[in-house]
């Protein structure tokens, strides 16, 4: 049981708001965490905050990278995902106007530290390319390569979105919500996707979800956040269970 | 790969298939920047138009031989055209290196500078001065060669100051984006505007500037001019050649595709764990860098260098240029150019608009950003498309299918115009309303940040409201 | 050497009214349309030709030459944001689109006045009714530059009652600060654009039309005024209307100040407070995330 990222007492506030109150977890390697929680417990701005795109008001993060956990609190955002912490967005954030195989690879590049390569004709680079064919074969792109991203699907772009985050190789990749806005149909394909991305790689998952069929279907753990604390934490059973969390979570009705 | 990035700002090409132009397998310095074979076109409904493309690659119309004849073009310009023409289109390829820099950081870094013009006076004066105050010394030393030798130390000298003011100018802009960063860099060149002009060290001459003569080289006994039109004409076309094929190269290399990437999303950039404002800021000094070698070579071609040459207007060429041109297309830039100058010189040639032409980029430039986002270079992909499709038809069903083929497509294209400007009007008079659908669709959120976000379908979902007041919080907490 | 001073402030100060009157506008149409407009300049400039050419040609009274101008240069302003720049609100890229697109309106404009107006500079006499002396603290002033900067400070006053103690002030800055949420509660936000434009251009024209008589005009006017506008707006905070008014009586006074003493350093301080300011405070002096 290697703890590859922990959190100690990571507190954020808005103003008079309260965002994320004192969290302190451990994400441990090989399960997969979903983080769930009503609108509002702040589960993005959780991810914002181990990614350093928000400053913490108070806590820490920390992130094992080279063999041992290091602190990784207000490190800039290329930093702590260079370190191996990559994520996806909730709101789709990717590069619309170039193509699926350009998507992809960027992230490559970033991965085999490429980004200052001026002279190498990307196109013909096969280390690459390599890489880049392998992750559109995993997440099932590869028809799509040549085409632009602003032309596929919502449910395209989300895998395109995925794609991004596991094109960087990181230990941890956090998703954000990753079946929004999917019919039930593209949900359980992504579902079953991240079971198999779980299994036939070494990544360990994060995924936050309001959506309790899925939640059900691949967590190893569940982290029950409500107003920006922890009230939960253990595997699916567990949780059920706990009545705290029927209160909290859903007014009162059973799961 | 420059034709895939074709912007669709508004979603108005969506409707179409999109004609997918890219190819994976190597260098391709199409005739536009747009590389590729056929896939399917936009549709005409002419199932053999997708094997026109190969037809005319099989009788020899690929784009290597294209280039090869826009080469050979080029090489036999001074012998057919007259003087002043060279002249013209000397002027015309460093202008197309200038706007083409430029474009390196607006259409593929995505930051706009309004003060290039700085790096362009500076390699400017920099010749200037070295020719002035090295030139004499190193006669001496040198003799007949002199000026040769003299040009030489001032392009390294003039490169080297072009990097040396770049890189701190480079470092404090890239820190701020948008509106800041095109006034920041407006102030940087202006600052210098005002150095020039008032020339506190009595270096540069002030408002007069300073006259720049390169000299005639002895060279095995013949005297060789090196300022000679034609003479200095084929030197620029091989120094505009090399900077092209470079800036080339740099756009389709892993650091010109992260760049593009960063145009399109500096967040998502960073999250793939890159230093986004540390490659924006190589892609500044690159960018100034080539600029500075349009600034150097156009410096011997007017013969003199202004405090002008710094002032926000000449900052404003290379803006028109690529909007005019086609920010996304790497070639667009150049196209922009040289609508630029050749408009300008066809416009002088008729008295009552001669005084005049700043009327006539405004407007086009106006029409160009309402109507015509891509820009000529667009339009020149597009007609040559039509042609090949046109040539097609001719070969497969004759001269009469040809001629319905051009009738048929300039109706379809005339009534597309129509519908976009009527799109663009009802858009306009719709435009902030159409805020409050997407703010207020589908769900019922009091998300204070997310209603910017125009991408997300998701507000239809029916499921959970996707929307998290507390997660994304709007407000400037970005680091 | 005191009375030195008096001479150089006033004459700074007058020089800040001026610089108030074109800036303010500009700050204001960006403080709630998000919109930098570059052809700011040639308004303020059309502004100075109204002025000269209705009262020389037509009325022969400054003051309802002026006022025509300044009207005449509103609705300019107006078609101008109906016509063109409203299309690009909602694109991408809408803020750079804008500046380029409001760079091309300044082009035509600059070029329409050459064609009516010619090259050559023009100047007006200063009004009759303010064309004389004042002595303040042993230095004289001519009352029409008294009136300028009174002006400044009554449009900087009246502006923050407008915006703070009416109904249509509240609803600009709401709109300023969140246009989706202003929206969403049924203010017509395309018209009350188009309204903050008319008055930003208005107030350009207002700016144009009293520095007639200040200075020498010519259509390269608005190309320099632009600039010196940017300056004022950058240092006081861009978007932010007191910040416009501290912005230009800085430069103003730096103007004054500099060209005594410090050996030709009047042209380029400006650029170089400009440049500071961006860099160790982007959001400009004054500047928050306020109209004000």
């Amino acid at each position: 049981m290697t703890t590859l990222l922990r959190t100690v007492d990571l507190r954020r506030e808005f103003g008079e708001l309260v965002a994320v109150d004192g969290v302190s977890l451990d994400i441990v390697h090989g399960e997969i965490t979903c983080i769930i929680g009503p609108n509002g417990a702040g589960k993005t701005t959780f991810y914002d905050l181990l990614t350093g795109m928000v400053e913490p008001t108070s806590g820490e993060v920390w992130l094992r990278h080279d063999g041992e956990l290091q602190e990784i609190t207000g490190l800039p955002a290329h930093e702590i995902a260079d370190r191996g912490l990559a994520r996806s967005f909730q709101i789709i954030e990717i590069f619309e106007r170039l193509t699926v195989r350009q998507n992809v690879q960027v992230a490559c590049v970033a991965r085999n530290d490429r980004t200052l390569d001026l002279t190498t004709w990307l196109d013909a680079d096969e280390a690459i390319n390599e890489q880049v064919d392998e992750i559109l074969e995993l997440t099932g792109l590869t028809h799509l390569a040549e085409k632009r991203c602003s032309t596929l699907s919502y449910g395209q772009q989300r895998n395109v979105e995925i794609s991004l985050a596991l094109a960087i190789e990181s230990s941890v990749v956090l998703l954000d919500e990753p079946t929004a806005g999917l019919n039930p149909t593209d949900s359980a394909i992504v579902v079953d996707f991240v079971n198999e991305l779980d299994e036939r790689t070494d990544t360990t998952f994060v995924v936050t979800e309001h959506d309790m069929d899925v939640v059900f279907n691949i967590a190893d753990r569940i982290v029950v956040l409500h107003d920006g604390r922890v009230i939960a934490d253990g595997d699916p059973g567990t949780v059920r269970a706990d009545e705290t969390v029927t209160e909290a979570y859903l007014g009162g009705s059973s799961i | 790969m420059s034709g895939d990035d074709e912007p669709t700002t508004d979603g108005s090409r969506d409707d179409e298939p999109t004609a997918d132009r890219s190819t994976p397998d190597g260098p391709d310095p199409g005739a536009l920047g747009v590389a590729g074979p056929a896939v399917e076109r936009a549709g005409h409904g002419h199932e053999r138009l997708s094997f026109t493309r190969s037809r005319l690659i099989e009788e020899g119309w690929t784009r290597e031989r294209l280039l090869g004849l826009f080469v050979v073009w080029c090489l036999l310009v001074p012998v057919v055209l007259p003087s002043f023409q060279v002249y013209l289109f000397t002027e015309f390829l460093l202008l197309a290196v200038f706007a083409t820099a430029f474009n390196l950081l607006y259409g593929y870094t995505g930051l706009l500078s309004f003060g290039h013009a700085l790096f362009y006076a500076a390699a400017g004066y920099a010749i200037a001065l070295t020719f002035r105050e090295l030139g004499p010394e190193l006669a001496g030393v040198l003799g007949g060669i002199s000026p040769l030798a003299t040009l030489l130390v001032a392009v390294v000298l003039g490169l080297a100051f072009t990097l040396v003011i770049a890189a701190p100018v480079g470092y404090l802009s890239v820190r701020l984006d948008e509106i800041y960063f095109a006034l920041i860099t407006l102030s940087f060149s202006m600052a210098f505007y005002a150095v020039l002009i008032q020339d506190p060290y009595g270096l540069t001459q002030g408002s007069d500037g300073m006259l720049l003569l390169l000299g005639t080289v002895e060279l095995f006994g013949a005297d060789v001019a090196l300022a000679d039109r034609n003479l200095y004409y084929y030197l620029v076309l091989a120094v505009a050649g090399g900077s092209m094929y470079a800036m080339w190269r740099v756009i389709n290399s892993p650091f010109g595709t992260v760049c593009r990437a960063i145009r399109e999303s500096p967040d998502r950039v960073s999250a793939l764990g890159v230093n986004v404002t540390y490659h924006q800021w190589v892609m500044f000094v690159v960018s100034a860098f080539f600029v500075g070698i349009a600034g150097l070579f156009i410096a011997p071609l007017h013969s003199i260098v202004t405090p002008a040459m710094s002032f926000w207007t000449t900052s404003a060429i290379p803006v028109v240029a690529a909007v005019i041109g086609g920010a996304f297309y790497f070639l667009g830039p150049a196209v922009g150019a040289f609508v630029f100058l050749y408009l300008r010189w066809g416009l002088s040639r008729y008295p009552a608009f001669e005084a005049h032409w700043e009327l006539f980029y405004g407007l086009v430039l106006i029409l160009v950003l309402l109507y015509f986002k891509e820009g000529a270079a667009a339009g020149l992909v597009a007609l040559g498309h039509w042609l090949e499709d046109l040539y097609g038809v001719y070969r497969t069903d004759g001269r009469s299918a040809a001629i319905e083929f051009v009738r048929s497509t300039l109706s379809e294209k005339a009534a597309a115009v129509r519908r976009e400007v009527g799109r663009t009007s009802v858009r306009g008079r719709r435009s902030a309303r159409g805020q409050v659908a997407t703010a207020g669709g589908g769900s019922d959120s009091t998300d204070p940040g997310g209603g910017s976000d125009s991408t997300d379908p998701g507000s239809g979902s029916d499921s959970t409201d996707p929307t998290d007041p507390t997660d994304r919080p709007s407000g400037g907490d970005r680091p | 050497m005191f009375p030195l001073f008096v001479a150089e402030t006033l004459i700074g100060l007058s020089i800040g009214g001026r610089l108030f009157l074109i800036a303010v506008g500009l700050s204001l149409i960006f403080g709630v349309l998000n919109v930098l407009n570059f052809a700011h300049g040639v308004f303020y400039m059309l502004g100075a030709y109204g002025a000269i050419t209705v009262s020389a040609l037509l009325l022969d009274n400054f003051w309802l030459g002026a006022a025509v101008g300044i009207v005449a240069v509103g609705i300019v302003g107006a078609i101008v944001e109906f016509g063109l720049i409203r299309p690009l609100y909602d694109r991408d890229e809408a803020i750079l689109d804008q500046l380029i697109l409001t760079f091309g309106v300044a082009m035509i404009v600059h070029e329409l006045a050459r064609m009516l107006w010619g090259s050559q500079p023009r100047s007006i006499p200063t009004p009759g009714s303010l064309d004389f002396s004042v002595g303040i603290l042993g230095e004289t002033i001519t009352a029409y530059r008294l009136f300028v900067i009174g002006v400044s400070v009554v449009v900087l006053v009246g502006l923050w009652l407008f915006l703070t103690r009416t109904h249509h002030g509240h609803v600009i800055r709401a709109t300023a600060s969140d246009r989706e949420m202003a929206a969403m509660l049924g203010v017509d936000v395309p018209r009350l654009y188009t309204t903050v434009f008319l008055l930003g251009s208005l107030l350009a024209g207002l700016g144009g039309a009293l520095a007639a008589p200040l200075q020498a005009v010519s259509p390269a006017l608005g190309d320099q005024i632009i600039i010196d506008a940017f300056v004022v707006v950058v240092i006081g905070g861009l978007g932010s209307i007191s910040g416009a008014f501290v912005g230009a009586m800085l430069v103003g006074l730096f103007q004054a100040f500099g060209v005594q003493y410090i050996a030709a350093g009047d042209l380029a301080l400006p650029f170089i407070a400009m440049i500071l300011v961006l860099v160790f405070r982007p959001r400009g002096l004054l500047g928050e995330d306020e109209v004000l």
